[in-house]
């Protein structure tokens, strides 16, 4: 009993310590400023993906910027967008077009900058499968997120009908069917299966004209009363992406390493040329793409098609689910 | 009479109450918030305007759960009888079927989904492996609760082993059986949703309640979900109501349960 009664005095004690952690940030940076804490809720386990936010924490960047930024692993089923949108974490990640489809139904998120030019989402199958085109789908099964907007988009853009089952969020099931087509993020999936020795092809979803961002957002109460949080957020993961595609990259896949036991250095190495090749973060700088960098017309487009496939409602207009504001001057102005 | 009119006038007064207490929930939402809940004519509304895709859901569901529920109780009932018949064959089972009901269905989905192949198969060993438990337990108590004094007459009568369990034993533990089969026949349209959400499949319109989940979930449509969640307590309601029929159907002439309601 006695020691039961130590072990819960250990706990509280513990637990009381973690609380006053969180309401004091100040006490936990001894660094100078008093640092703003706020938090990054990710979409996924730790991975490349993830780097600039990783590399901006690691090499101080938020920290120059003012701010304590915690980040929030996420996983399968961890769902990032309504936690934003009840302001329980100030920001998070996701696809563009989702933020438009959670805007309409009134959910208060904002996005606020790109995270990715292009989404590296992309269909996986095995390197035998006859299918060959987008076209080719019609009549499969896809084992995707059903719900997903590009499934309409392809349907209607190829004329085809296919079928879907939800993910199941691992690779068990498409290595035991030779027949199965399933999402999958280009810069991790085929390297995993590769070397399990499964022969693999992807299609690039964005390659089908189904083009969206992928963006980092706020919640937008939060963003109407801490502006300049927001700006200084902003500002800081880009410099933290800049520094992760184009500097040394080991401090953000250390942080990763230490915190996803699945993250080897060579497939860590293997997203990060995926994505450095690819240009999914940068762009492609001759369309006036860089990272971060938002055009205003690339989304109202996009939100039209959306309308126009019967996904949203009704038309939807920017400052429904963007404030392109927060964005560095430099990036802001050459979209206007 | 006056009782059979309070019987229908509470509910459907406690039903307004709830609904009226939802408006002014929804009403003091701050701006922000108010994507979290639905008016309740926005569920209506959305009611009208999915009915079909609602309908289609249901069905599959209630056909999923009705496949699982039947085997079940069929794999139970036979179970019991032989659980029932010595101690030893009890203990070596019941663990085993402990086991069967600890399964956590989210882990088991991915692996029937290889298997048996994703939508009714596996939804239908989903509701199986949810709904056995509950009836075997109950009956297997049943059957080995009999009245020692009726037992003693049989044996006085020299009857057989096989006339002591389908003329004595079994109908003594068909009230055990139907509370078993009441607890299952909730679980079941739960057990083939929840099959549904993690292994359902749209081929062959064979989309059901867990797969509408996550396609409004994805598209963030709280009224839709509403409906969606309304759809299944009601699936819930029929599969419990034809139970309670069937439950009433086999005990209301000697069971003691039913004798006031009788009268």
């Amino acid at each position: 009993m006695a020691r039961f009664l130590r072990t819960l005095g250990l706990l509280t004690a513990a637990l009381l310590a973690g609380c006053s952690r969180e309401s004091h940030p100040a006490v936990a940076a001894p660094s100078g400023p008093e640092l703003t804490p706020v938090t990054l809720q990710l979409d996924w386990f730790p991975e490349p993906a993830h780097g600039g936010f990783y590399q901006a924490a690691v090499r101080g960047f938020y920290a120059e910027a003012g701010l304590d930024v915690t980040i929030n692993p996420g996983g399968p089923g961890g769902r990032p967008i309504p936690k934003v949108a009840a302001g329980q974490v100030p920001f998070s990640m996701g696809r563009s077009d989702d933020m438009m489809l959670a805007a309409a139904q009134g959910l208060p998120v904002l996005i606020i900058a790109a995270l990715m030019q292009r989404d590296p989402q992309a269909l996986l199958l095995h390197a035998d499968n006859p299918v060959e085109t987008f076209a080719d789908l019609d009549g499969r099964e896809v084992m995707a997120y059903p719900g997903s907007a590009w499934v309409p988009y392809l349907k209607k853009r190829y004329g085809i009908e296919f079928d879907l089952m939800p993910a199941s969020f691992g690779l068990a099931r498409f290595i035991a069917d030779p027949e199965l087509i399933q999402a999958c993020f280009i810069t991790d999936e085929p390297f995993r299966l590769r070397k399990q020795g499964v022969a693999v092809k992807t299609l690039l979803l964005s390659d089908s004209g189904y083009d969206p961002y992928r963006v980092i957002v706020t919640h937008a109460p939060f963003a109407q009363e801490n502006p300049e949080v927001v700006r200084a957020f902003v500002a800081a993961s880009i410099r933290g992406w800049q520094d992760y595609l184009f500097g040394d990259p080991a401090p953000a896949h250390q942080a990763i390493a230490a915190l996803n036991d699945h993250m080897t250095e060579a497939q860590m190495d293997y997203s990060l040329t995926q994505m450095r090749e690819q240009k999914f973060v940068q762009g492609f700088s001759e369309r006036g793409e860089r990272i971060g960098h938002l055009d205003p017309g690339r989304l109202d487009a996009h939100a039209t098609l959306l309308h126009e496939l019967g996904v949203l409602p009704e038309p939807l207009p920017m400052s429904r689910y963007a404030d392109l504001s927060f964005l560095p001057t430099e990036l802001s102005a050459g979209s206007f | 009479m006056k009782g059979s009119t309070t019987r229908y006038l509470a509910p459907v007064l406690s039903a307004a109450v709830f609904i009226g207490g939802w408006y002014a929930i929804r009403a003091g939402l701050p701006t922000e918030k108010q994507f979290m809940l639905p008016w309740p004519h926005d569920v209506a509304q959305a009611f009208a305007e999915n009915w079909q895709t609602l309908l289609q859901a249901s069905l599959n569901i209630a056909l999923g759960a009705a496949i699982g529920l039947c085997s079940a109780t069929m794999v139970a009932v036979l179970m019991a009888i032989l659980m029932s018949l010595s101690g030893f064959i009890r203990a070596s089972l019941y663990p085993h079927l402990m086991a069967l009901q600890m399964m956590p269905v989210v882990a088991l989905a991915p692996i029937l989904v290889i298997w048996v192949g994703p939508g009714l198969p596996s939804v239908s060993i989903i509701t199986f492996i949810i709904c056995f438990f509950p009836i075997v337990v109950n009956t297997t108590q049943g059957l080995i609760s009999t009245d020692r004094k009726l037992v003693e007459l049989f044996a006085l009568y020299r009857a057989s082993r096989w006339q002591q369990i389908t003329r004595l034993r079994l109908p003594a533990a068909m009230p055990y059986f139907f509370t078993g089969l009441r607890i299952s026949g909730i679980l079941a349209s739960i057990g083939a949703i929840v099959g549904d959400f993690s292994a359902g499949s749209s081929a062959n319109d064979g989309a059901g309640l867990g797969f509408l989940v996550i396609i409004y979930g994805a598209q963030f449509k709280m009224a839709e979900l509403f409906a969606t969640v309304i759809s299944g307590c009601l699936i819930g309601f029929v599969f419990v109501l034809i139970v309670h029929r069937v439950s009433w159907f086999c005990l209301h002439q000697w069971h003691d349960s039913y004798e006031r309601s009788d009268s």
